[in-house]
């Protein structure tokens, strides 16, 4: 079995249309023949996948995937009161996503969330070590482990923007490309990729796996490579916000 | 070379006002110097990142005091600025960032953040358990020799022949009597016992327990504890 942890890079999603829509976790679990286990929750913090993966017996995965997300992404706990809300890197997107949680949040809740907003933009760098700290502790958890950082797995996600490989994926200056453009698991977009660069990257994580190969540095250096560039938005599966 | 890292239950002072303690007491068993690198009040995040900048191999010996998961080490590097909270208060905090650094950052404080997080620490008390353990487990891999100590196993010690608790409030502590919350003979218990840990793997843990401190530690008279009413 293979045990995934992270963010929505590797939440794998039910369409709205009703159907399981799988990414590169499935689609490495069929690579393998072997299930797999998936925590993954889009949104979550660091800590949220750190709590996951120190809960499980890690003896019965055969590989384990981290991914480790953007480090000011906070799970605020209260032992005593059961409760825990998540802090998405912004009060209105905290709101949101705690609401898609079935997390009703008070007054008090909306405090807190402005506040730790108003920390991070202050103290931007305080979590990077929170990062460093629990990729070290997966790496040595596990003797098959491997940890990708969302700020890699991105350039996947924006491979071709702003080229002429990709006259169709373009954003002005200084904006995102998340701005124009909106992601639709009806076209089969999951995890922040194509359905090809899924199985692209299912194909690169078991080359890590059986061979050892520099993933990090593959990945970084020659994304086109590996991965390849959507034809059209609907071969991304984006369409244009309106 | 001995290196350590940590808080108050670490912490000897400086400069003119060094008040020699557990640290100092390791150092003469093992005619060896020490690189203290304590703050009373800092948080396991800024030791960590501490140790991770440090080059280890200089050291013989790394001890780690792990404080409260809650206390946490604020950086912003475009300003360079970092601030320490103390998990608990924002007088507390101001005074914790007003003693000494071992960092190259501006520490002056920033009594708005504070507050901000004197809520937050008040509504969500737990948040960084998951933060604090990762860093303790990740700790002990970074040098072969290291001992990780918990201050809430410290405690135990510095709790015999203390006032009721939370002491803290209506007393003090005599620095010609404690240093690192405990007395100066403590101190050189505890030492002992880290040296026996690190020559014959000895289990210190076992002596940091509620049930068993007072057999290795030992306990003042109450006029002899070095605490004084404020």
């Amino acid at each position: 079995m293979i045990g995934i942890f992270g963010d929505s890079f590797s939440d794998e999603i039910d369409t709205s249309i009703g159907g399981y829509l799988g990414g590169w976790p499935s689609a490495l679990g069929k690579l393998y023949d072997e299930e797999i286990e998936n925590f993954s929750e889009s949104s979550t913090s660091i800590s949220y996948s750190y709590q996951k993966f120190c809960e499980q017996d890690l003896s019965k995965y055969s590989k384990v995937v981290f991914v480790v997300t953007y480090p000011t992404r906070q799970l605020l706990i209260n032992n005593a009161e059961h409760k825990s809300i998540q802090f998405q890197g912004d009060v209105t997107r905290s709101i949101q996503h705690n609401k898609d949680f079935n997390i009703d949040l008070t007054l008090s809740d909306k405090r807190v969330l402005e506040y730790q907003e108003n920390i991070t933009a202050f103290y931007p760098d305080t979590w990077n070590f929170v990062k460093r700290a629990v990729k070290g502790d997966v790496l040595h958890s596990h003797k098959n482990a491997l940890v990708l950082d969302v700020e890699l797995l991105g350039t996947i996600t924006t491979l071709g923007l702003n080229t002429p490989m990709a006259p169709w994926f373009t954003t002005p200056k200084g904006e995102e490309w998340h701005t124009k453009y909106i992601e639709t698991a009806e076209l089969g977009r999951v995890c922040h990729f194509s359905t090809q660069q899924n199985i692209e990257l299912a194909v690169l994580i078991k080359d890590y796996f059986d061979n050892g190969i520099d993933i990090h540095n593959e990945i970084k250096w020659h994304t086109d490579k590996y991965f390849t560039i959507p034809e059209s938005m609907e071969d991304a599966g984006l369409k244009l916000r309106r | 070379m001995i290196g350590i890292f940590g808080d108050s239950f670490a912490y000897e002072g400086h400069g003119s006002h060094v008040n020699v303690g557990w640290p100092t007491y390791l150092s003469d068993l093992y005619n060896e110097e020490n690189q203290n690198f304590s703050i009373s009040g800092s948080s396991i995040p800024y030791s960590y990142q501490l140790l991770c900048e440090k080059d280890l191999s200089i050291y013989s010996k790394v001890i780690f005091i792990a404080t409260e998961p809650r206390r946490l080490h604020f950086v912003d590097k475009k300003t360079n600025k970092e601030m320490l909270w103390n998990g608990r208060d924002v007088p507390g905090s101001i005074i914790c960032n007003s003693v000494d650094t071992y960092s190259s950052y501006d520490t002056s404080y920033d009594g708005v953040a504070l507050r901000y997080q004197e809520y937050i620490t008040a509504m969500y008390p737990d948040s960084w358990k998951w933060m604090a353990k990762a860093m303790r487990n990740d700790v002990v891999r970074k040098h072969e020799n290291l001992l990780l100590l918990d201050i809430f196993e410290l405690s135990f010690i510095s709790n015999l022949g203390a006032p009721d608790r939370p002491w803290h409030i209506d007393w003090t502590e005599d620095n010609n009597i404690r240093s690192c919350h405990m007395t100066k003979l403590q101190n050189r218990e505890l030492a002992g016992y880290i040296k026996d840990y690190f020559d014959n793997g000895f289990d210190i843990h076992n002596t940091l327990k509620s049930d068993t401190v007072k057999e290795y530690y030992t306990e003042p008279l109450h006029h002899e504890s070095g605490f004084v009413k404020k």
